[in-house]
């Protein structure tokens, strides 16, 4: 054969073997994200964040650990090793094809860690976490890298390799620490090493590893030997067993189940043993941790997961092992049993596990006996997570026919099994006992399948079957939710169509201006309007009174206001030039400006009620009054202010402003109804106020209008954000208001609000007359809200303006419940103010 | 050579079940121990869900509160309506609405500006004239808020509860209306108005007892801070040489009997144990535990639940016993949340309870609190009985024994922890002065000398009158 082409071949075949790992784990990485997108209800921002770090750090290390266990013990499982060796191509060359075809595989992925990061930082503004050392995790890959292929080359199973790869990545970091301690003097793991420490101790026993790495593997390659090692040790009791006296199944033991666990454990001696010593090494951190002798660190979570995964591989691997599994199922062994029999070692080691977890905190004395169960209260967590864990590695085992890949892959799922998990619950509802109940499809599924698992009949019946146990274990949990989903009424269509029609309806005249907001001090030029009051005509609003008689600003600009009537009346002053800067509408926002003009309003009138002689009698001589004539001035026009916002809020889309705008009317009117109101605020600026009032159909329109405003605004943001829940509502936080945060899932969500906005516009349709107690309640009801806020209970005229003398008017802050003043008596009481004379 | 199959050595019978079943019995040990557990963990969860129910039962029927609608109910019941919307209207009158911006830096206690450390009656104050144009001003809101001390007491206020969510801003309002008079009664006393001095004075424990509601921490520590106040205000006007002793025994009245430490105690941790309950009921939106967190789920478990609501029965004994100890019950039961925690780095197994003991109340801070208040009250009682021992007999106490002749009990010039107040007399003026602020065990020291006036650091450390 052609040198060059056997060479090209070599390869060809190297790629293809890696194919299935380096499109597997960017997979993975696509379905964290996808579960990061849903558990983070569709923010698809977000899920960027949390993915970043999985991807771009998990990915290419997964694929370093196990790619020398893939490449060389995959040729190990299929003895084909000795067809390479017999190859026209040299030991070294191969060695060197395969280490090369991986280190393409990692720059591959590397590539695709970087192409995805950068994504998520042009989009999410995040590049994952930074802490970890963007040049020290590469180089540690590359180190993985090697050290894995030569464990491979050294080690007769791929999974063996991949277990003894776990401490081996380890190494540079001891030996940064080593160097370190000895360099500094300083025998403290708490501090991480110096980074030109961990980078020398990486590339030391990278050069090493990859001498290790060709030097095995060139070994491996060669024409065997037959080697005696001077410090073997011979087993006298292993010899025993082996006697035809003793052997399962033939001898004395004569159980076939018996024979069957002796079997597994036979076969799987080497990988239970490395599983357990992981293990043991995590029990034994956690008994420190507690003990408080090690600072906490996820590393003992870290070993237990990829245990257990293990443990969960190692159910259906070690027969996929050189196809051991044929054995049995042409001696026609029954499929229970088998799977009876595979299970349960590993899982009576899972059970002492947590057994002894639960046992550390009594055997480091921390707590007693009798106190076990209820002092380790996360324990039935912790049983929950590891049997997940177990459960979903032992499916992948079954599936997944190379052992390496299912050694690689099986902790990744787990991990995804917990996302979606967490998801279920955050997102879904689901209940404990029905995520529990879930835990059980892997097993069912696997029980269902060995006899084809057996067989080898890897068909489409096998996987279909199996998709079909995914589907129902990814279904399940959803049930809950979507039985809700049933009973929760969304939108009504007819509904929708009428909403959808008046938005573009001319008599709604939809102000698309965005709501301006007033602040405070932005005047640029102290104005004394109570010396020279301007027009407000020029803002296309005249509300009458004393701003009629404007007049320039005086040329002689005061010093800064020293006392407080100047500086109220440049305040107002500002507030009327930003209202006369536009004709649009005014944002409830403006909060601040209108509780400062509700404030001199109600200190300048009641002031004005008690008269100044009454004054002079109470004060003392000390003391000053407060001028009356100023306080008129300022009463009149605060008012006016007020009255003019309150109209321009009403242009506004936003469910918030009409409320705000119900707020302003409802304090006008109880003003407007105080003796000597109407003379102080003369005819003029009262007649129009009161009219104002006593409007229903414009304020009807206004109302109607920021519904089918607000619900198109609210679909629009919807459908901009994939559609994910917008945060408001016409201006409301839809978290706030409708407690939608205890709604799981945004399409729940979304039918939820649905549903009160249609509650909403079927009231606002229906007027005062459709204004019934069992309407507030549904609305209260739909919009998540008390009842008490629509008036009804026992303090529910607190709430409502029904009674203006009881009802309690808490300002202008952002109202707390939806339409909350709609159709209440305010607005009769408007319009029976404006018919009298 | 290998023995022909039929043989083979028969097993004894006696071992033949163990070597037949010997491995899986081995092994069926720990998964049956473990399923054992398992059953354990299910029967304690059902077991706790029962003991859960009979405990809220209990609770509703004491004719406590256990959710939103209850508390809703409870606090309507130990509140009065009458004043309800007089106190509304003043608390967004005196909510600094409209208070200029410019006018921030001329006020004390409402904005930035300092008062003097001891007011000198028609000393220099430059800001006063602004001071008195806003008194002007907010006149007829200073008028209401006397007229509304006639109204009974703690006033209602509209408030929908929701659990730790509820918000209580016509609480936290109360502070302006109780700044406002600390404006009045500082001009007032700069100007010698006795009269007006002690009408505002009253009017501050008005504030105080409006808004007295005890249905949970943060309402009560409002409460406290209003009384505070209330008895700084109190110690300061003393060294205006202003009162009569008439006007003295109105301002002791004004500072009411001790604290009933057990009762008040067991109002707001009954409060506290409701809004726990509501709460759990509702922890995805109540309780802001991060995305994902397992405690997120583990606090749905009846268990938890049930070790949550039960740690209030703990913390309602507190108040039981003298004041005296309860800073020290307080310690002792925060202790011993945190015996198994080392420094609070918490367990891989104590998933929830280091995270529940997180959203405990301070009991400490809180304790502290209370002792803080009664042993301020005290210190405002003897101050104005030494001011009325002066008065009377024309020279300072030498000792602070002597004010029982003006009727001051030995517990009144004792701090709760036994010590006396501080007492000296320099001159003309006697100095009064009661525990650091900074100490971390509150109320159980006194310093031998009494704070100096110029240093600030000293001055702030601890409550003190400064008596002409």
């Amino acid at each position: 054969m052609n040198d060059r082409l056997a060479l090209g071949r070599l390869w060809w075949k190297e790629l293809r073997q890696l194919l299935p790992l380096i499109t597997l784990l960017p997979i993975m990485g696509l379905l964290f994200l996808l579960f990061g997108w849903l558990a983070n209800d569709g923010s698809f921002a977000q899920a960027l964040i949390v993915g970043a770090g999985m991807i771009s750090l998990a990915m290419p290390g997964l694929f370093a650990a196990g790619v020398g266990a893939l490449s060389v013990g995959y040729e190990k499982e299929q003895r084909t090793i000795r067809w390479l060796s017999s190859l026209p191509v040299s030991p070294s060359r191969i060695v060197r094809v395969k280490l090369g075809a991986a280190f393409l595989g990692l720059v591959a992925l590397w590539l695709v860690a970087g192409i995805f990061l950068a994504f998520s930082s042009r989009f999410a503004g995040s590049v994952g976490p930074m802490e970890v050392g963007w040049f020290t995790w590469p180089l540690h890959t590359v180190f993985v890298l090697l050290a894995g292929f030569a464990l491979a080359w050294r080690s007769r199973s791929g999974l063996v390799a991949i277990l003894l790869i776990v401490p081996v990545a380890a190494l540079p970091l001891l030996l940064a620490y080593a160097v370190d301690a000895v360099q500094l003097w300083r025998f403290d793991f708490h501090h991480d090493p110096s980074v030109p420490i961990l980078v020398f101790s990486q590339v030391l026993l990278g050069v090493l590893a990859w001498w290790l790495a060709e030097r095995w593997g060139r070994k491996s390659l060669a024409a065997e030997t037959v080697t005696t090692s001077r410090f073997a040790f011979h087993w006298s009791w292993r010899e025993t067993y082996r006697t035809p006296q003793r052997r399962a199944g033939y001898g004395a033991v004569t159980s076939p189940t018996a024979a069957m666990v002796w079997q597994f454990l036979s076969q799987s001696a080497s990988l239970l043993s490395g599983i357990g010593a992981m293990l043991a090494l995590a029990l034994a951190l956690f008994a420190l941790t507690e003990r408080g002798q090690v600072e906490p660190a996820p590393w003992p979570v870290f070993l237990t997961i990829l245990g257990i995964s293990w443990l969960g591989v190692s159910v259906f691997q070690s027969d996929s092992v050189g196809q051991r599994i044929r054995f049995l199922a042409d001696r026609g062994i029954a499929p229970r049993l088998v799977w009876f029999t595979r299970h349960v070692f590993p899982a009576a080691v899972l059970a002492a596990f947590l057994l002894v977890i639960l046992l550390v905190r009594y055997l480091t004395g921390v707590v007693a006996f009798d106190e076990l169960l209820s002092a380790a209260d996360g324990w039935p967590l912790m049983i929950a997570g590891a049997v997940m864990v177990y459960v979903i590695s032992q499916w992948v085992a079954q599936l997944l026919p190379s052992p390496i890949v299912s050694a690689i892959v099986a902790p990744t799922t787990a991990m995804i099994g917990f996302a979606y998990a967490g998801f279920s619950q955050l997102q879904l509802g689901t209940p404990i006992w029905l995520l529990l109940t879930v835990l059980f499809i892997p097993l069912v599924a696997t029980r269902a399948m060995t006899r084809r698992w057996m067989d080898r009949r890897f068909g489409p019946s096998y996987w279909g079957a199996h998709a079909g146990f995914l589907v129902a274990m990814l279904l399940l949990p959803a049930v809950p939710i979507l039985a809700v989903m049933v009973k929760q009424p969304g939108m009504p269509s007819d509904v929708a169509r009428e909403l959808a029609a008046a938005v573009n309806v001319p008599r709604y005249n939809r102000i698309t201006a965005q709501p301006l907001e007033l602040v405070l001090g932005k005047q640029e030029e102290p104005g004394l309007w109570l010396d020279a009051p301007s027009s407000d005509e020029d803002a296309g609003f005249s509300m009458g009174g004393s701003a009629a008689e404007a007049t320039e600003p005086p040329k002689n600009v005061p010093e800064p206001a020293a006392s407080w009537l100047e500086q109220w009346s440049g305040d107002l002053e500002s507030v009327r030039q930003q209202l006369a800067s536009s004709t649009g509408p005014i944002s409830a926002s403006s909060v601040r400006v209108l509780e400062y003009l509700r404030g001199i309003a109600t200190l300048t009138r009641m002031s004005l009620e008690r008269s100044t002689e009454e004054a002079k009698v109470t004060l003392p001589a000390a003391t000053i009054v407060a001028d009356p004539d100023a306080a008129a001035r300022l009463y009149t026009e605060s008012v006016r202010l007020l009255a003019e916002i309150g109209g321009r809020m009403r242009l506004s889309h936003r469910l918030i402003d009409q409320d705000t705008a119900d707020l302003v009317d409802i304090w006008l009117l109880a003003e407007l109804q105080r003796p000597g109101v109407r003379e102080r605020l003369g005819e003029t600026l009262y007649r129009s106020t009161v009219q104002s009032l006593a409007d229903p159909a414009r304020r009807q329109r206004a109302r109607e209008r920021a519904i089918a405003v607000s619900w198109a605004e609210f679909n629009r943001v919807r459908d901009a954000q994939m559609r994910n829940l917008p945060n408001q509502f016409g201006g409301y936080d839809l978290g706030a208001i409708s407690g939608l945060e205890a709604v799981k899932g945004a399409w729940l969500a979304n039918r939820r609000i649905g549903h009160a906005v249609s509650e909403l516009w079927q009231w606002a349709r229906a007027g005062a007359a459709g204004t019934t107690p069992q309407r507030l309640r549904d609305v209260a009801e739909a919009w998540g809200q008390s009842p008490r806020e629509y008036g009804l209970g026992e303090m529910g005229f607190y709430f409502r303006a029904d009674d203006l003398d009881r009802f309690q008017h808490r300002g202008f802050r952002i109202p707390s419940a939806v339409g909350s003043q709609w159709f209440a008596d305010w607005e009769r009481q408007a319009e029976s103010l404006a018919t009298k004379p | 050579m290998s023995q022909p199959m039929s043989e083979q050595p028969k097993p004894k019978s006696g071992r033949r079940g163990f070597r037949r079943f010997g491995w899986l019995g081995l092994l069926a040990l720990p998964l049956g121990i473990f399923l054992l557990a398992l059953i354990g963990v299910g029967i304690r969860e059902w077991q706790a869900s029962q003991r859960l129910e009979n405990e809220l039962a209990r609770i509703r029927d004491a004719g406590l509160p256990t959710d939103d609608a209850t508390m809703s109910q409870w606090f309507q019941q130990a509140t009065h309506t009458e004043g309800t919307a007089a106190w509304g209207e003043l608390l967004r009158l005196a909510g600094g609405a409209a208070l200029p911006s410019a006018a921030f830096d001329a006020l004390p206690y409402i904005g930035n500006a300092q008062p003097p450390t001891v007011i000198e009656p028609g000393g220099a104050w430059p800001e006063e004239p602004l001071v008195a144009e806003y008194l002007s001003w907010m006149r007829p809101a200073i008028q209401q808020l006397h007229e509304a001390r006639e109204y009974p007491t703690p006033v209602w206020q509209p408030i929908e509860f929701q659990g730790f969510q509820t918000l209580l801003e016509e609480l936290q309002e109360s502070r302006s209306l109780i700044r406002l008079l600390q404006v009045e009664v500082e001009h007032a006393l700069h100007h010698g108005e006795a009269e007006r001095a002690l009408r505002g004075l009253n009017s501050m424990r008005g504030v105080a007892e409006a808004f007295n509601w005890d249905i949970c921490l943060v309402a009560d520590l409002v409460h406290r801070a209003l009384v505070g106040v209330h008895q700084s205000m109190i110690l300061r006007s003393l060294a205006c040489d202003l009162w009569t002793e008439e006007q003295l025994e109105q301002l002791l009245e004004q500072l009411g009997p001790p604290i009933e430490a057990d009762g008040k105690w067991q109002r707001v941790f009954a409060g506290e144990r409701a809004m726990t309950a509501s709460a759990l009921m509702d922890p995805a939106s109540q309780l802001d535990l991060g995305t994902g967190s397992p405690f997120w789920i583990l606090v749905k478990l009846p268990s938890q639940r049930e070790f949550w609501i039960r740690a209030y029965d703990a913390m309602l004994t507190v108040g039981e016993g003298p004041l005296d100890g309860l800073l020290d019950r307080a310690q002792a039961l925060e202790a011993s949340w945190q015996r198994n925690q080392r420094d609070g780095r918490g367990s891989f197994f104590d998933l929830t309870r280091f995270q529940v003991s997180l959203f405990f109340p301070t009991l400490e801070a809180y304790a502290n609190a209370f002792v803080r208040s009664e042993n301020g009250r005290r210190l405002a009682r003897t101050a104005l009985a030494i001011k009325k021992y002066q008065l009377r007999n024309g020279t300072w106490p030498t000792e602070l024994q002597q004010l029982e002749q003006v009727g001051l009990n030995a517990s009144d010039w004792r701090i709760v922890s036994g010590q006396p107040l501080g007492y000296q007399v320099d001159g003309q003026v006697a100095y009064a002065w009661g525990t650091d602020w900074q100490e971390p065990k509150q109320g159980t020291a006194i310093r031998a000398q009494p704070p100096n006036l110029d240093d600030e650091e000293d001055r702030d450390s601890r409550p003190w009158a400064l008596i002409r």
